[in-house]
């Protein structure tokens, strides 16, 4: 397998790679909701936000050219609300014109497209240190802790430690229909050869997911995965979560 | 049925008797399988593909249930009331190491069946450390076990039984996928371990390195049982039966 994992800067020797999973969580919470209670009307809060995660990223080491680079894979969905929220109904026309139908371009439309585009991006960047700092048993630890659901955990645990595989047996599968492809093929043939590839797929997940089970139930398993305790918080960990929630406080307070 | 002389004096610690699976499909896997494994036993069960050994490993520890016939582990007779005291008492190591290892780290996977038995903490700790030991994984324990190579992941399949010292071990292609040094690896690592085993293959060479008894099966049934070396050296028997001599042998 040689695929970029998820965590692939989570093995780093860093500040931030040491706190405690839990506090890197509520960290994470504490900045989504600095983020998500910003507003464009107030732009400081947004350069906050971000000089604030760049900052944390860079002090765990990460490439930061990394975490901008990982950003492209919002540009389908920015790219769309870009385009279409500036059209949504509002007051302030700021351009239109009438074919068939009127259509103009608003000043809230533009504002919240703005919004949600900026948010969206130091959401993104937030998610990507906190996988980027933490292993993902680490974090599934943390969410156990704060009473997440156990079915979606397990679901969460799986994912991760099969999305690779899924990959790796769909490349295999794809190499294997190049293989066989004498010439260019047509749109409907094409189309027909992706059905056959995710109905393969389909088969094969669920088989493997059969085989898994039975591996499960042959040590043990059922129907809860029960998981040792790792260790607890120290006090630096709580001092540091005390001090950067009142921080991001103090700053939401004077703007 | 071939046979050969074997020392039956002892209660065998699994026998299937007159045992038939038939798959959903309608397959018949299992036609009228019975056979006797013995304490401190390490016996082959050799076959061509399809011939059903995967499925009968499934059936001894109750994963696929037998339409009819008796299976009995270690004295007690397979059934839904009985099957978990088995699955403690029998480990089954799966042939594709992907489908045993789904825990986030190599220690949750070595530790998941002893949580799942009701071992204390402090004890699962030490199962898992000793475990480990005995694949040669020790260090391994925050590791993923994607992360690791598959070599190393059919180790820790392993691990992942041991860990609950089982006193009978099913082994499914042990050596399938391996290069040479991983398979002279696996194969000093069966050689090493005191349980009692049942090892389905295709690798004849490790049968004969590894165990004193084997089973020949073929469409679900068992056509031969005796010591290795009358089984694997009989060219007659093995071709009639989709296999051939093995190379060390040749």
């Amino acid at each position: 397998m040689h695929h970029s994992f998820l965590d692939k800067y989570s093995e780093l020797e860093s500040p931030v790679h040491r706190i405690h999973p839990l506090v890197k969580l509520c960290g994470y919470g504490v900045i989504l909701l600095f983020t998500l209670t910003a507003s464009i009307y107030r732009p400081l809060e947004f350069v906050i936000a971000g000089v604030l995660i760049l900052g944390v990223v860079s002090i765990s080491r990460i490439p930061i050219i990394y975490v901008i680079r990982k950003t492209l894979l919002l540009s389908p969905l920015m790219i769309t609300l870009l385009i279409l929220l500036p059209f949504i109904r509002g007051e302030r026309i700021l351009w239109g014109i009438n074919f068939i139908f009127p259509i103009s371009i608003t000043a809230e439309g533009v504002y919240l497209s703005g919004t949600i585009a900026v948010k969206s991006v130091l959401v993104f960047w937030s998610s990507v240190l906190l996988v980027s700092t933490t292993r993902f048993p680490d974090l599934l630890y943390a969410l156990r802790m704060v009473r997440v659901p156990q079915t979606m955990i397990t679901v969460l645990a799986f994912m991760y430690r099969y999305v690779f595989l899924l990959i790796d047996e769909t490349e295999r599968m794809e190499t294997a229909h190049r293989a066989r492809l004498v010439r260019r093929q047509g749109l409907p043939l094409l189309m027909k050869s992706v059905v056959y590839l995710v109905r393969a797929i389909f088969i094969r997940s669920f088989e493997r997911s059969t085989r898994v089970y039975q591996a499960m139930c042959a040590r043990g398993f059922r129907g809860e995965v029960c998981l040792l305790q790792t260790p607890s918080i120290h006090t630096a960990d709580i001092v540091f979560l005390f001090v950067f929630t009142g921080l991001i406080v103090v700053i939401k307070l004077a703007i | 049925m071939q046979m050969t002389d074997v020392d039956r004096t002892n209660t065998p610690v699994l026998r299937l008797k007159d045992v038939y699976y038939t798959y959903p499909d309608g397959v018949e896997s299992l036609r009228g399988v019975s056979l006797e494994v013995y304490r401190d036993e390490k016996v082959g069960l050799v076959g061509p593909n399809g011939a059903g050994k995967s499925t009968l490993m499934t059936v001894v520890i109750g994963i696929r249930i037998p339409r009819t016939g008796e299976v009995e582990v270690l004295g007690q007779v397979l059934n839904p009331k009985t099957r978990r005291e088995i699955r403690r008492r029998a480990g089954l190591v799966f042939q594709d190491p992907d489908d045993q290892l789904f825990c986030p780290t190599v220690f949750d996977e070595v530790a998941f069946a002893p949580i799942n038995m009701g071992y204390p903490e402090e004890q699962v700790t030490e199962m898992v450390a000793r475990a480990l030991k005995q694949v040669d994984l020790e260090g391994y324990e925050r590791r993923s076990s994607f992360h690791l190579s598959i070599g190393e992941r059919k180790r820790l399949a392993f691990a992942t039984v041991l860990s609950y010292s089982p006193e009978i071990l099913l082994i499914d292609e042990p050596s399938a996928n391996l290069d040479p040094q991983h398979r002279r690896q696996t194969i000093n690592l069966l050689k090493s371990l005191p349980q009692t085993m049942l090892i389905a293959t295709h690798d004849l060479d490790l049968v004969l390195d590894v165990c004193e008894r084997c089973f020949v099966i073929n469409r679900g049934r068992i056509v031969a049982d005796g010591d290795v070396e009358s089984i694997l050296t009989d060219e007659q028997l093995l071709l009639s039966n989709g296999l051939e001599l093995p190379l060390s042998r040749q």
